[in-house]
């Protein structure tokens, strides 16, 4: 899943220890979101989404497969 | 840091050295099994007990309380608890392999008459392992089934 974790944490100047620190996580944890290799819980979408103050959409970017996008359009 | 590293410290390092005075002071066929227990007791004992005195001293606050939020956030970090249930998963199917090429192994030794009765006792041995490793399995999976 595509997010904008690391556009909104270098806006912001915040370092990835730093967030990991705010969030409870390791850094490792972070660096997996946002190279999209680890996708986080809903738990941890929720917890990222009000230290930004925005909604999970608007930081996650979830996309249909192509497949589910056929059956939408049948 | 917690007393109860300190009192379980105290804990091992008596019964490791009650391991000692039974090796030294009785003649059985087992002597070796208590040596070996006097340090595989006495050597973790006296490091617990390091260690309470070592983090409980004043200057050592600080950083003890750093490292144990780190251990925190490690131990809960969702995932490093994925990755440590998928590594399980993989060594199990690993295992599982490995007990099956060693009893097929250990079979063809026991039916070729090669390092009897070690071969037979292999093979009995390493089925019950690998069926108990497989109910172990089924049970946890139903125990966690139910409980999500």
């Amino acid at each position: 899943m595509k997010n904008r974790l690391e556009e909104l944490r270098k806006e912001r100047n915040i370092r990835q220890e730093e967030l990991a620190a705010a969030l409870k996580v390791s850094r490792q944890t972070i660096g997996s979101l946002e190279n999209g290799r680890y996708n986080p819980s809903i738990i941890l979408a929720f917890k990222i989404a009000g230290y930004f103050g925005m909604s999970i959409e608007e930081i996650f970017i979830y996309e249909e497969d192509g497949e589910g996008q056929e059956r939408t359009e049948k | 840091m917690k007393k109860s590293m300190l009192y379980t410290g105290m804990a091992y390092c008596t019964a490791g050295l009650c391991c000692l005075a039974a090796a030294v002071f009785t003649e059985t066929w087992f002597d070796g099994m208590f040596w070996g227990m006097f340090g595989a007791l006495t050597a973790p004992g006296l490091l617990m007990m390091w260690k309470y005195f070592h983090w409980s001293r004043p200057e050592h606050q600080e950083e003890y309380a750093r490292r144990l939020e780190i251990e925190q956030i490690e131990m809960q970090d969702e995932r490093k608890v994925m990755l440590r249930d998928k590594s399980g998963r993989i060594v199990y199917q690993i295992m599982t392999g490995v007990y099956c090429v060693l009893i097929m192994a250990f079979s063809i030794c026991s039916m070729g008459g090669w390092f009897m009765p070690f071969s037979l006792y292999a093979v009995i041995g390493l089925t019950v392992l690998q069926v108990f490793q497989w109910v172990c399995g089924m049970v946890a999976f139903g125990w966690e089934s139910k409980r999500r």
